[in-house]
């Protein structure tokens, strides 16, 4: 389980690193391994130098949910801004600066209608 | 604070009992008798509303000709979207039901329509109700508070519900609709009429006096136009024709009453709430920046607005046999007080950051005017903390409270010196 989850992990911090991949089970071998001389405490210590991506946050509107409430646009208003109905609008359709993380998920954490999304991974 | 330690005297003899058949017999059984009209609901509904999540969470009344009452956020959210089983046609529960001919329009609409025409009648007030448009109306409203506050007798009490919160919308809907600021006190006869005394046989009721009212501003309109949203909606077109002017009064009427009762009910409520909240009211006016969060809170904790459905055709409905043209009501305070989504539910934390609040109704049907409310709502207890950071209650055995489908403090005398 533990040892799933890390490969998942590590999968997950390498590029080009997928479940089909050859490489795949030799990172659960390492892992597998590592996990079972070491406490958990150490695998950071596996992580690729350079492999890290920082993650990053995309947030959209599902505009079949949303009712115009406009907590979005209260809330972050840097973020999110209302069509000429009132309806939320993602004001940057890439992904959110890291300064607004916070407001794009304190306002998806707030909307009556569970309308704005958030998705946060590594590109 | 515990949002509901109102005491028993809090209910007053002006509200919420009135002549009718479907009041005027006790409730015996919460769970099979209820009625939102009763002095007790008014007195203290979440109690009741928290007794039955735990025992009989949807509850039904053979009053009003048949009534369900679900208090668990989950199922008062299923009904709201589901407008195919459930007709907005009628939304005030009462003896009558708007006739099944009337859908998708209804009385009043778009809050009494249905889709498809629903959209259509929405889209046309969307953009009067943004929440840019709104903003423009609030140095007047801040305006107007101060000069209420200016206004108030010399005494050390005065009653903030009747001489504060009243009259702030009123003023505002006044404003907007472009009807004369002096016949505020008429609308307040008007809401009565339309959401107090929804128990009294139709026969039985006062001739429509607001209809009337409004065909004279109407024709007022039209030979006078001007900018406001009377003007706008008697030029609009729906579907390449413009309103008819039974549309035109309707949604007139909607607006007048849904946006007066309501908001005025959320500004007494928190008026009440830091009335008996010190540390609350302290931090508030130490720190201003918190108003729009606590504002978010109050209107969670102290949501005055119950909607309404009538079920579209028998149908069992999550173990409950509900009839055509039964009775839903959408008590969306008590889905704010569920505790299965709130964390301490029933307590008022005003700095509360994740708060899905369901005030302002959940789907189509979201509130039009939730931007001007809320606009109004933090204006006024702006203001309010401004002038008056000191303030208790007078006497808590003074303070009435609204039955029925509007919950709010009627009478809330404040000692302000």
């Amino acid at each position: 389980m533990i040892t799933a989850a890390l490969s998942g992990a590590v999968r997950a911090c390498v590029p080009g690193y997928t479940t089909a991949s050859s490489h795949s089970t030799a990172i659960d071998r390492i892992v597998l391994d590592v996990y079972t001389r070491c406490s958990i405490t150490c695998y950071p210590s596996l992580i690729p130098k350079g492999g890290w991506r920082p993650k990053r946050m995309r947030v959209h509107i599902d505009p079949e949910r949303c009712q115009g409430h406009g907590r979005c646009y209260d809330l972050t208003p840097a973020l999110f801004g209302a069509d000429e109905e009132g309806y939320g609008t993602v004001l940057h359709d890439e992904f959110v600066p890291p300064e607004l993380e916070r407001g794009g998920r304190m306002s998806a954490a707030n909307c009556p209608e569970s309308a704005v999304v958030v998705t946060e991974g590594r590109p | 604070v515990t949002a509901d330690e109102q005491p028993a005297s809090d209910v007053g003899a002006a509200n919420g009992v009135r002549s009718g058949d479907a009041t005027r017999r006790t409730v015996a059984d919460w769970a099979t008798d209820f009625s939102h009209m009763d002095a007790e609901y008014a007195q203290d509904a979440p109690a009741i509303w928290r007794a039955l999540r735990q025992r009989c969470p949807i509850a039904h009344t053979d009053r009003f000709g048949g009534a369900w009452l679900p208090t668990r956020y989950d199922d008062i959210a299923a009904i709201a979207y589901d407008t195919e089983r459930f007709s907005s046609r009628s939304i005030i529960v009462s003896h009558f039901r708007q006739p099944r001919e009337s859908a998708p329009v209804g009385g009043i609409p778009p809050i009494s329509s249905d889709p498809p025409f629903h959209r259509d009648a929405r889209k046309l007030l969307l953009p009067a109700f943004t929440k840019s448009a709104v903003d423009e109306h609030e140095s007047s409203t801040r305006a107007f508070c101060h000069s209420l506050i200016d206004g108030f007798s010399s005494g050390d009490v005065v009653d903030a519900a009747t001489e504060y919160a009243q009259q702030i919308p009123t003023r505002v809907m006044a404003d907007l609709l472009g009807f004369p600021p002096e016949d505020g006190p008429r609308f307040r006869h008007f809401v009565e009429n339309a959401l107090e005394s929804v128990d009294v046989p139709a026969d039985q009721r006062a001739p429509n006096e607001l209809y009337d009212y409004l065909s004279v501003q109407v024709r007022d309109h039209i030979d006078h136009p001007r900018d406001d949203l009377t003007t706008y909606l008697i030029n609009a077109e729906l579907h390449g024709e413009k309103l008819h002017v039974d549309h035109v009064v309707g949604t007139l009427a909607l607006l007048l009453i849904a946006g007066i009762d309501t908001t005025w009910s959320a500004i007494g409520a928190s008026l009440w709430h830091l009335a008996r909240a010190p540390e609350d009211r302290r931090r508030l006016v130490a720190d201003a920046e918190l108003l729009p969060t606590a504002t978010e809170e109050l209107l969670r904790a102290y949501a005055p607005v119950t909607m309404a459905r009538l079920v579209t055709d028998d149908v069992r409905w999550r173990g409950v046999e509900m009839n055509a043209d039964d009775w839903v009501l959408l008590p969306f305070p008590a889905a704010n007080r569920d505790p299965e989504h709130f964390d301490q539910a029933d307590e008022v934390i005003i700095d509360r950051q994740v708060n899905r609040h369901a005030a302002f109704g959940l789907g189509i049907h979201r509130c039009i005017g939730s931007h001007l409310a809320r606009m109004e709502l933090r204006a006024a207890l702006d203001v309010w903390l401004r002038r008056i950071p000191e303030f208790t209650l007078a006497d808590p055995g003074a303070v009435t409270w609204s039955a029925g489908q509007i919950r709010g403090v009627r009478n809330l005398p404040l000692r302000i010196a």
